[in-house]
């Protein structure tokens, strides 16, 4: 299929009307874009949605050979047919760098370019697939006032006991958020920056140290029983609400 | 005359719309069969949802949503007519269980070592239960692998057990090598059951029996009220090497009778109410790792190694067709769809064959396996055995097991509702093929 620019240039140099003027300079780059960065020997799979949203572009990325479903793209620029985006959300954990994207249309209808990871660059090309599907970051939600406070727990792993401080309110941009401090040999204080609340179930991550605090949580005992988890280790932690002096 | 075939119309719409498909196998006593027809041929795949890891999951259906797990970590309820998502819920590890949903709740296993109870509207988390850990069945020299004093891993314990909900109970096995009863409500525990090893296998229920086999060769029969032990039957086991025992494969049951397919090269038939064994049926040393389906008198199941397709006869265990190919190891459950047979086999084909001869009617092949990268399948579909497994020293195996999910293995049991054939594959999407 040949892209609509090139058709569009031909139209414009067969009649000299510019009614396609429009067109090229806004082609439709919205839609899911599946296929693959050729990285050699081990060909990595990519499904991207891209699609407008108050006057930007969002837009996520599915790696089926690296357990990501949804991570959003980073410094993400539409222009044109110019398409560039790193995938640092995707990539986090690894360590290193993260992967730069860089595509432009090509004769084909396909999205084609350079995948560039670590100083090398391998081929890349998407092929639109149908409409996108862009997995959007859950907000945070809205603290009910019997969570809003102090919380103070411990919990034992590897053999010694931490003691945690945990402090939440609600932003004022909306949503709640916090800060935990863990004491143990040395004192360790984390962003709490995803907040989850159910009608029971209570979900805080602090995503920079991949830690995160859950359970069930009682208003009315101002009880938070769940479990301190960071990685593979999880050790069971009971929050107590401090009463206001 | 013409009311009733407007009536007749109607209850066929409202079997497609409504199938009762809702855990493992359909049911509690998990005959495998639906209502639904199937199509009888193929025409197109309707949609694919892609996720970020293998889907060995099955999905089920709930209200015109298709909810499956991902080995990606999340849950999935997809809009079964427009493939697009409703909503995820993460959990802390690959999801190879099939959920199962009862009222609002989805239930459903992770290999962060809990079960999940989430509302089936929004995927909001309702409570986890904390099991043991999950983990693989193990075992030194497993399968011949070299050295013979070194504990393998198996790459070929695909799934986690999948729930059962019954009497306000939600029943499944565990890593920890547990069976448990976990009140689907407020989430505590209400009785839990120790084997002997990994279970893996998801439980049946008929007759106030919780039926499940475990990875120590021991089918249990435990009491759905209390967790007792009613009888346990003892399968083959391989001390040498492991390779021919325990049960992955869960249990269907039909009229007083246990069907269950076993590691040890048999699928047996055994009484529901004292568990003392029926007949067999001798594999010739290949797994039976997929649940039988239970229809009309009859026991429908797939091999492993041998790839065959075995219809038997339920009250005798005789060939009751003639035994048909599936050219590659089948770990997935037949779904009885109306007139058809449909199977997941780990070439990456989906196949369908008739009911009532076996013949094949149509089959569905991914990308990756049309693709056949590495030559993983030869020719005929089969897998190239001598180039996929050079070596039994250090990790060959497991990366041989590796390569050969490439083609897009199906692990998952088809799921069929309105018409339209739901399947995951191991190149991380689940299919909508019509």
């Amino acid at each position: 299929m040949r892209h609509p620019v090139d058709l569009c240039r031909r139209v414009i140099a067969a009649s000299g009307v510019l009614a396609c003027a429009g067109a090229i300079a806004a082609p439709d780059m919205a839609g899911r874009w599946e296929g693959v960065a050729d990285v050699p020997g081990n060909p990595l799979r990519l499904v991207v949605d891209l699609a407008p949203a108050a006057g930007r572009w969002e837009g996520s990325v599915i790696l089926p050979d690296r357990g990501v479903k949804g991570a959003p793209l980073s410094a993400l620029a539409v222009a044109g047919c110019d398409v560039r985006f790193d995938l640092s959300a995707a990539f986090a954990g690894g360590g290193g760098a993260a992967p730069q994207v860089a595509l432009a249309c090509a004769d084909d209808g396909a999205l084609a370019g350079e995948f560039t990871l670590g100083g090398q660059k391998a081929r890349m090309s998407l092929h639109r697939t149908g409409a996108a599907q862009v997995d959007r970051p859950i907000a945070n939600s809205v603290l009910g006032a019997a969570l809003a406070g102090r919380w103070t727990g411990r919990y034992e792993l590897g053999g010694y006991a931490r003691q945690v401080t945990l402090t939440l309110a609600n932003r004022p941009g909306g949503g709640g958020g916090g800060q935990l401090v863990i004491v143990g040999k040395r004192t360790t204080t984390l962003e709490i920056d995803q907040v989850t609340q159910g009608r029971e179930y209570l979900t805080l991550r602090a995503s920079a140290a991949d830690v995160t605090i859950e359970g069930r949580f009682t208003p009315d005992a101002g009880l938070i029983d769940g479990a301190f988890n960071q990685g593979p280790f999880e050790a069971p932690l009971v929050l107590h609400r401090e009463q206001a002096s | 005359m013409r009311a009733a075939h407007f009536l007749a119309a109607l209850a066929v719409v409202a079997a497609s719309a409504a199938p009762a498909q809702d855990m493992f196998r359909g049911d509690a006593a998990h005959h495998g069969a639906t209502a639904s027809a199937a199509p009888r041929e193929f025409h197109r795949v309707k949609w694919t949802f892609p996720t970020g890891g293998r889907v060995v999951s099955s999905p089920v259906w709930h209200d015109g949503l298709v909810v499956f797990g991902s080995d990606d970590g999340n849950v999935y309820a997809v809009d079964a007519a427009s493939g697009r998502q409703r909503w995820m819920a993460r959990t802390g590890g690959p999801v190879p269980s099939t959920p199962a949903i009862s009222g609002d709740r989805v239930f459903v296993l992770s290999y962060d070592g809990k079960l999940h109870a989430l509302d089936v509207r929004t995927g909001e988390v309702l409570w986890k239960f904390a099991t043991g850990g999950e983990r693989r069945f193990e075992a030194r020299g497993l399968h011949g692998m070299q050295p013979r004093t070194q504990t393998f891993a198996d790459m070929y314990d695909v799934y986690l057990s999948s729930p059962l909900v019954a009497d306000g109970k939600v029943f499944f096995g565990s890593g920890d090598g547990h069976v448990y009863a976990v009140d689907a409500a407020s989430g505590r525990l209400a009785w839990k059951f120790a084997t002997g090893d990994v279970v893996h296998a998801s439980p049946a229920l008929a007759d106030g029996l919780v039926v499940i086999g475990s990875w120590d060769g021991r089918l249990y029969a435990l009491d759905v009220a209390t967790g007792a032990q009613r009888w346990a039957f003892q399968a083959g086991v391989d001390p040498l090497i492991h390779n021919q025992q325990g049960f992955q494969s869960s249990a269907a049951i039909a009229d007083g009778t246990v069907y269950v397919g076993c590691r040890d090269g048999h699928l047996y038939a055994i009484g529901l109410r004292d568990g003392a064994q029926k007949w067999a049926v001798d594999t010739a040393g290949s797994w039976v790792v997929g649940s039988p389906a239970v229809i009309k008198g009859k026991v429908i199941f797939a091999t492993s190694d041998t790839a065959q397709y075995q219809v038997v006869d339920a009250a005798t265990g005789k060939p009751a067709q003639p035994t048909g190919s599936t050219q590659a190891y089948v770990f997935g459950s037949p779904t009885v769809a109306g007139d058809t047979v449909l199977l997941g086999v780990l070439n990456g084909s989906l196949q369908a064959r008739d009911l009532a001869d076996g013949r094949l009617l149509w089959q569905f092949r991914t990308d990756a396996a049309k693709a056949n990268r590495d030559w993983v399948l030869d020719a005929e579909g089969r897998f190239n055995a001598g180039l996929l497994f050079p070596s039994t020293w250090g990790e060959a195996t497991e990366e041989g097991a590796r390569r050969q999910q490439g083609v897009g293995s199906f692990f998952s049991t088809p799921l069929v509702a309105g018409g339209t054939v739901y399947i995951g594959s191991a190149d991380s999407r689940l299919y909508a093929i019509e």
